[in-house]
């Protein structure tokens, strides 16, 4: 017996990605060039070809409960070899940006940080808070502040214990309501793709977080090979920057406070091997994303970035280039630039963090689940081996 | 027609640039409404690519049974003048009053040539014959079908070879005259139709396509040369690495065409003649599977029958999901992958033979045209030229033997009433 299915396309939504970068979604003909070209592409389970007619129809919530969305990785070998210009990988690119409003939670969250609009907003708020930390901590004596030679004293202008609360406050918080958008995505992945019996959730996960830390899925693309060097710097390089400021804290204020022999003095200087640490993960920062920027912008590179990769990725990278700059500023005693600097870098860390879950950014947890998922049921299974 | 005594002045009504069934086909229809008309063609022989065909859809005949008696309409007509070799140099006047230059290049061989194929056989110069795409040699003085004149032709590069020599001498009709020099002859005509026709795309170009790169991945018009009787194989369909049979055989699609970095436009013919091509196979290897990878099968008015007839044929597989990427196996076979977008799956066929579907180019692309004569984006003769040219066949559109058949007769119609406009 036949089915009939009755399909409602969400305008709507076609709209919305057409202005997130997915304006050439329409030119596609379903020839599948493109699902063949791309080395991610799975063979039970193969994309874009599919999710462009899908975008195309608006569907919607099939397509966001897609795990392939994830599983691409803007390699853009099917955008070069796309025999009418449909750009698929722009077009995965543009619903991923989607993907990030669609589950933000609160709902507002997810529209401000797609539209540009409200940069200068969302900007103000770190702004303001760091300002009262700065308030706070000097407590009524700016002169320090302001002077052209001298030690800089950066745990006297923004004490650490304030910021690690806000670190701390503002990270359950937005771990809870990105939480929240993450449980509606797991969902959907269950409703819409269910693949097949696979090995279950937690050889899934070994296997998801393996591939993740080693890039072994950058590693293959053809087209963009130069983004394995640039996205691996930078993505260990935020690693390595996050656990320099965890281990500071640790040495410096939690075995204080304990009355550890163990404790360190802050600043902690090289040659510390935590400083080490630090410095590397700058470098490694301030290099990978100078080349994600280079290959994006230059002449020949093979597809064009969204307003919400644009915002990601010169966030990240002023964040290490701003963090590396503090540390000169204080070596070489310039105060005034110094607590500037160093006001700056704190402001975009905590703009990166607290709308983790609605810019870009988040897409280290979709794509993280989406990896698992696609692996629980069996359905990431490249050609490429 | 009225002949210069040294001839090489022409008054006549049309000029027609192109010896294919276009061009062909506009020279005898302009001669049957009683104008004379000139026929260039730069080959020395008449027909152009249909010449090059095994069989043609939707009849399935020989091309040379339409061809040849186009050819007896042209021979024994007062009214046609034909010159091949010779291409146009310059254009100028108008409509209803052109002046067009023409260079005809020596043949270096006369009509004393009684083809006796002496010369052909002691020559010891062998080069490779660019009208069987180089599967085979030819030597520096040969023969073609539908030559006209029907005589010999002397590949102008190796005259000069001391090798040639013995091809001179072997001649005992004294046909040889290699003092020939090109000629210049000046046309006044009313009326000029451009059938020039087309080339097919470089398959080199398809990057993942492997011709070029691995022996057994040809083109469908080499197909068409390997099925025919007097081609290079001798009408023996096998693989280009070893000679071997063929048990499996992929067709891929639109391999150039449809494509925004090749050809943007469907060239309209080669889903039909893939279709055809699977029958030669078929007779020829009644076991063989075909697997033909297609985007949509185009097959417009009646060519829709020739593919019904094929899809109920159990050796044929159709494969919808474009041929996307050849790989080469160790025994020299060929992997084609694709998605299956009816399953939604990846899919890789091993087979032993590939042929890409190319498309047809306009030479009118690449060639230096008469002034105001424009074309639109991809080589293709736009109507209502200033100049006044009128084109034809594939100059104007890819089409197939039967619309070009048409669109000649049409293009006469509307090149000799100039005068109106
Ligand atoms: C693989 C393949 C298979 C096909 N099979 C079939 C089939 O089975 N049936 C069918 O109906 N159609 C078939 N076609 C289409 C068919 O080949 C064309 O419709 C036909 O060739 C058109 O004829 P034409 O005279 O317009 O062009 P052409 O055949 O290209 O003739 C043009 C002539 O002009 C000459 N010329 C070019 N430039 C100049 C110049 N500057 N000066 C003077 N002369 C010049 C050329 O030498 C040539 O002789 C096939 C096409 C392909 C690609
Ligand atoms: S996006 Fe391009 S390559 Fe992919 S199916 Fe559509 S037209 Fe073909
Ligand atoms: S005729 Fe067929 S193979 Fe040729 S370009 Fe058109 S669709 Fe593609």
């Amino acid at each position: 017996m036949s089915t009939t299915t009755v399909m409602k396309p969400d305008l709507e939504f076609i709209r919305d990605l057409k202005k997130a970068g997915g304006d050439t979604l329409k030119k596609c003909y379903q020839c599948a060039t493109c699902s063949v070209v791309c080395n991610l592409s799975s063979k039970d389970h193969p994309f874009p070809r599919k999710q462009m007619v899908m975008s195309q129809w608006g569907m919607k919530d099939q397509l966001l409960g897609d795990p392939s969305i994830w599983m691409c990785h803007q390699c853009m070998d099917c955008t070069k070899n796309c025999p009418r210009d449909a750009k698929p990988g722009e077009v995965l690119g543009a619903v991923r940006a989607y993907a990030f409003q669609h589950f933000a939670f609160p709902a507002f969250m997810g529209k401000a940080l797609a539209n540009r609009n409200s940069l200068p907003v969302l900007l103000l708020i770190p702004a303001m808070v760091l300002l009262g930390v700065l308030l706070g901590g000097s407590s009524g004596d700016w002169g320090y502040l302001f002077q052209f030679t001298g030690e800089v004293e950066l745990a006297r202008a923004f004490p650490h214990g304030a910021l690690e609360m806000l670190f701390i406050g503002g990270n359950l918080l937005i771990f809870a309501f990105a939480a929240v958008g993450l449980m509606r995505f797991w969902k959907g992945l269950k409703a819409f793709t269910p693949g097949k019996s696979g090995p279950g959730f937690i050889p899934a996960f070994i296997a998801a977080i393996t591939e993740l830390l080693t890039h072994k899925k950058f590693n293959d693309c053809e087209e963009t090979k130069h983004r394995y060097l640039g996205h691996t710097l930078m993505f260990w390089g935020f690693i390595g920057a996050m656990a320099t400021a965890g281990f500071a804290v640790f040495f410096t204020i939690i075995l204080e406070s304990m009355g550890s022999p163990f404790y360190l003095h802050s600043p902690i200087d090289l040659p510390n091997p935590i400083k080490i640490l630090g410095v590397v993960s700058g470098i490694a920062m301030i290099w990978g994303g100078w080349i994600l920027i280079q290959k994006r912008k230059s002449e020949d590179a093979p597809g064009v970035s969204s307003y919400s990769d644009w915002q990601f990725l010169y966030m990240i990278w002023f964040v290490g280039l701003t963090g590396m700059l503090t540390y000169i500023l204080r070596l070489a005693g310039i105060p005034i630039v110094g607590y500037a600097v160093y006001y700056v870098h704190l402001v975009l860390v905590f703009f990166l963090l607290w709308y983790a879950p609605y810019s870009k950014f988040g897409h280290m947890f979709y794509r993280t689940l989406a990896l698992i998922y696609a692996k629980s049921v069996a359905i990431d299974n490249p050609r490429k081996k | 027609m009225e002949i210069s005594a040294s001839g090489d002045r022409i008054t006549a009504d049309l000029l027609v640039v192109g010896g294919g069934i276009s061009g062909m086909t506009a020279a005898i229809e302009a001669s049957e409404f009683g104008k004379d008309a000139v026929l260039i063609e730069k080959e020395p022989f008449l027909g152009g690519r249909v010449v090059r065909m095994n069989q043609y859809f939707p009849k399935m005949c020989p091309p040379v049974c339409g061809l040849e008696i186009n050819l007896r309409r042209i021979r024994t007509n007062d009214r046609i003048k034909v010159l091949t070799l010779t291409e146009v140099t310059e254009v100028s006047g108008q409509k209803g009053d052109y002046e067009v230059t023409l260079t005809v290049s020596p043949r270096y061989i006369n009509n004393n040539c009684t083809a006796c194929e002496e010369c052909e056989k002691v020559c010891e110069i062998e080069v490779d014959d660019e009208f069987n795409f180089g599967l085979n040699k030819r030597k520096a003085v040969y023969f073609r079908n539908m030559a006209y004149p029907s005589l010999y032709v002397a590949d102008p590069d190796y005259v000069k070879d001391p090798k040639f020599k013995a091809c001179v001498d072997a001649c005992k009709y004294n046909a040889f005259d290699l003092d020939q020099q090109p000629q210049t002859v000046t046309v006044k005509c009313k009326g000029i139709v451009w059938a020039t026709g087309w080339k097919p795309y470089d398959a080199a170009k398809l990057d993942n396509l492997g011709f070029g790169q691995y022996d057994n991945v040809i083109t469908n018009v080499m197909l068409e040369r390997y099925s025919a009787e007097e081609g290079p194989t001798s009408g023996k369909i096998s693989r280009p690495s070893d000679g071997g049979e063929i048990k499996k055989i992929g067709f891929v699609q639109c391999a150039g065409s449809r494509d925004e970095n090749h050809l943007p436009y469907c060239s309209g013919v080669c889903c039909s003649a893939s279709l055809k091509q699977a029958r030669y196979v078929r007779a020829q290897y009644p076991d063989a599977e075909i697997h033909i990878f297609y985007i949509d099968i185009r097959t417009p008015g009646r060519l829709e029958d020739f593919y019904q007839e094929l899809q109920s044929d159990e050796k044929v597989f159709f494969h919808r999901g474009k041929g996307a990427d050849i790989k080469e196996t160790g025994n020299k076979n060929l992997l084609i992958s694709a998605e299956n977008t009816l399953t939604g799956e990846l899919t890789e066929h091993e087979v032993e033979l590939v042929v890409l579907a190319t498309g047809m180019v306009p030479n009118a692309a690449t060639d230096k045209l008469p002034a105001d004569t424009p074309l639109d984006d991809w080589g293709f003769l736009l109507p209502d030229a200033p100049s006044g040219i009128i084109g034809a066949g594939v100059t104007n559109r890819p089409v197939e033997v039967a619309a070009s058949v048409q669109d000649a007769t049409g293009a006469v119609l509307k090149a000799l009433t100039a005068e109106r406009s």
